[in-house]
């Protein structure tokens, strides 16, 4: 992954600009930080760590400071299936979900209820995901 | 009034002689599917019509009418009689909202943390609990599913084999390239 680059023929197939250029800026971060994939989730779990009620997401924070991500679905993911992280991705059927129920579309608010509530995130978005 | 809906009040006759006795939604189910051949997720719906300070009782069409009140939500997954006069009014869908979270928040969310937005979220997560029924979808449970994902039950990429990768790196790989199909292999 490390020799992921922009403009490999590879890439040609995919639907949409932005794939590439994530896997393309994952593959830079692992280049410039001398990091495997593993070093990098080890990373990400260490500062996940440091979660407060103030600050309840900072590996999902990090990941998405790393990739100036503007929208963070995909990354919440990842964050939620492979850190185990606080998160709560939002796709279209966890949106219909939280229109139904009167909540807003925002992770950070999202967490802080479940923490709130003493729920894990990720179970908690899984059910608005499950169910929508 | 169908037979189907005279299991509810039967239900009541036959199992709640007292106002304190209690009962799960698992309870309700087995004694009604010993009588009718229906899913646990309608009864389950139903019986959510028919729970008093349930706030989104009303979804469905019709919305609940007088003789729906018939059930009191103590926690959740524990239910009892209404008791008329004692319990919270009802919630109907021709209440004002304001109306209807101070009655959730009386019944649901400790003090310390009855904001609107906290009781509104424990309402749905409460709902979305009792709605699938008790399964898991804790991170060890739902890994499996992932792994299935990851290992070929779906199409393999054209231009990008798993040799050489580790999972994490397959794994973002396919996430950035095949939204959505994830979204459909997902928690099947």
């Amino acid at each position: 992954m490390r020799n992921f680059v922009p403009g490999m023929p590879e890439f040609a197939g995919l639907r949409f600009r932005w794939m590439s250029k994530r896997l393309c800026r994952m593959g830079q971060i692992f280049r410039e930080r001398d990091l495997s994939m593993n070093e990098y989730v080890a990373a990400l779990h260490e500062i996940e760590r440091n979660a407060t009620p103030y600050n309840p997401m900072p590996a999902l924070d990090a990941i998405v400071a790393d990739h100036h991500a503007t929208n963070p679905k995909t990354l919440s993911v990842f964050i939620r299936d492979c850190v185990g992280g606080n998160c709560f991705p939002i796709d279209s059927r966890v949106s219909g979900q939280l229109v139904k129920y009167g909540l807003p579309e925002d992770e950070r608010l999202l967490v802080g209820l479940s923490l709130a509530i003493n729920r894990n995130p990720r179970q908690v978005a899984r059910m608005f995901y499950e169910l929508g | 009034m169908p037979s189907y809906l005279n299991h509810f009040q039967n239900f009541i006759n036959a199992k709640l002689p007292s106002v304190e006795d209690r009962f799960t939604k698992e309870d309700l189910v087995a004694w009604i599917q010993a009588r009718d051949n229906r899913t646990p997720e309608n009864i389950v719906e139903h019986l959510l019509k028919r729970t008093t300070n349930y706030e989104l009782r009303d979804e469905n069409e019709p919305p609940s009418k007088l003789h729906d009140d018939l059930f009191f939500m103590i926690e959740l997954n524990v239910f009892r009689r209404y008791r008329p006069g004692v319990d919270p009014v009802p919630v109907h869908s021709s209440q004002t909202l304001v109306a209807s979270v101070e009655t959730r928040a009386r019944i649901m969310v400790a003090p310390a943390r009855s904001s609107d937005m906290t009781v509104r979220f424990q309402t749905a997560v409460s709902a979305l609990d009792l709605q699938l029924g008790g399964r898991s979808l804790e991170d060890a449970v739902v890994k499996t599913s992932v792994r299935e994902w990851l290992d070929g039950n779906a199409e393999p990429l054209a231009w990008a084999m798993p040799q050489g990768m580790t999972e994490d790196e397959w794994f973002f790989v396919k996430l950035c390239t095949e939204p959505g199909r994830r979204k459909r292999k997902e928690l099947t």
